[in-house]
């Protein structure tokens, strides 16, 4: 039985062990990662700022129910538009607040981070695999490279085409009223961009899929196979996937899986962590640019 | 059981966007099914209006006010026959006559090799003056 008492009681941080640290990066996770709901970002923002100044905030039950139910509120308010890691942030922040009612958070936090991980790659790669027909063939990343303006560099690059080529293309794409001269009957690819474009699609769907079976196998909570996986997924993804806060929560729950003795490997976890938001302001559009 | 509440929670909302992707044409993008980067039939639907008065049918363009963007996520009948009744709202206001109003949500689909977008209707409502609405 939860009493109120037992909800404001801060549990002592050796009592939390190795999910000492991942509960401290969620807060600043959750800090940088604002709602556009002003009265959620409001209180998260508070929130998380007391609990990264004042410890001791963090380890009570009672700071992540309101942070669950902050996010709940703001999935409720802007449904069915919140991005899906806001959800996975909403199961995180309700998974420590359990943790933190039982008598071994470090074991709680384990066994849902393992299961959180295991289904968010496994959704993730049905989604790919098996209900969308326009993943497996590849045109999902063909339109997505030609006509996001944020992977235009990238298109340049995997492609060959010129700059203005891959702008017609996305013209193109999105339906944009064309000079009858100029008008396209198809796509501008090339034989480099599809090889590319199938590399990507498989590459993708395959690590995903793997990813989830090795959460879903029944490996040691510090086996190196899934955590290094996870790590490399991260790197390859978020780096260039404008989602680095989804990047930096999925390691999050890798770290939370990994006994407070494996220190190489939560080492890893904090360096990849960086590596992941540096990656993400680094200017890639900018060194691709000089290198063509 | 305690640890495994937040993955079980999880699936729940999955299997329930699955459910309205396939039943009420939600973008796999949204709603907590992890569906995002899978498909291209993303939020960016377009949505068509048409008011019926006394002279026929005619185009009429929607304030961001009367579509709020959820209608091009979930165009389900309700949320398009709610987008009709306050674009009729709104004719009326300006003191034109409305005798229906159409409202119809296209999906962009990709066909290889030339890739040229084509548009696919998800779904159409008629909105009716008398609150009567039907769907195609």
């Amino acid at each position: 039985m939860i009493t109120l008492r037992k909800l404001l009681e801060a549990r002592a941080a050796e009592a939390l062990g190795g999910a000492w640290l991942p509960v401290r990066m969620t807060a600043v996770l959750l800090l940088v990662d604002g709602s556009k709901v002003w009265y959620v970002w409001s209180t998260i923002t508070m929130l998380t700022c007391l609990g990264l100044v004042f410890h001791s905030f963090l380890r009570r039950p009672a700071f992540w129910l309101i942070i669950a139910l902050c996010i709940a509120t703001w999935i409720l308010r802007l449904w069915p538009l919140v991005d899906n890691h806001h959800y996975l942030a909403g199961y995180w922040s309700l998974a420590i607040l359990l943790a933190l009612c039982v008598p071994d958070p470090p074991a709680s936090l384990a066994v849902s981070a393992r299961w959180l991980l295991a289904l968010v790659f496994l959704w993730a790669a049905l989604w790919k695999g098996v209900f969308s027909p326009d993943f497996r063939d590849g045109r999902f990343f063909t339109v997505r490279l030609m006509s996001d303006d944020r992977f235009e560099q990238r298109a340049v690059l995997l492609s060959g085409l010129s700059l203005e080529e891959v702008r017609a293309n996305r013209a193109f794409l999105s339906q944009e009223e064309q000079d009858d001269s100029r008008a396209m009957t198809s796509l501008n690819t090339t034989p480099r961009f599809r090889f590319w474009v199938d590399v990507i699609t498989w590459f993708v769907l395959a690590f995903e899929a793997a990813l989830a079976l090795l959460f879903l196998l029944p490996l040691g909570r510090g086996d190196p196979l899934r955590h290094v996986g996870l790590m490399l997924f991260c790197v390859g993804t978020f780096a260039f996937a404008p989602v680095w806060t989804f990047g930096w929560l999925i390691l999050l729950l890798g770290l939370a899986m990994v006994p407070g003795e494996h220190r190489t490997l939560r080492v890893c976890y904090v360096t990849v962590w960086s590596l992941v938001s540096f990656a993400a302001y680094f200017p890639w559009d900018h060194i691709t640019t000089l290198i063509m | 059981l305690i640890p495994y509440i937040p993955p079980i929670l999880l699936c729940l909302v999955a299997f329930l966007q699955l459910f309205l992707v396939r039943a009420h044409d939600l973008t796999p993008w949204r709603g907590g099914g992890f569906g995002m980067f899978s498909t291209n039939d993303d939020e960016s639907r377009l949505i068509e209006v048409w008011v019926t008065d006394a002279q026929g049918e005619r185009p009429t363009v929607v304030t961001l006010e009367q579509w709020p963007t959820p209608v091009t996520a979930l165009p389900s009948e309700t949320r398009l026959a709610a987008l009709g009744r306050r674009v009729a709202e709104a004719e009326r206001a300006r003191g034109n006559e409305v005798r229906s109003v159409r409202v119809a949500a296209w999906r962009s689909e990709f066909t290889a090799p030339a890739m040229r977008p084509e548009r696919r209707l998800i779904r159409e409502v008629v909105v009716d003056l008398d609150e009567h609405s039907r769907s195609r």
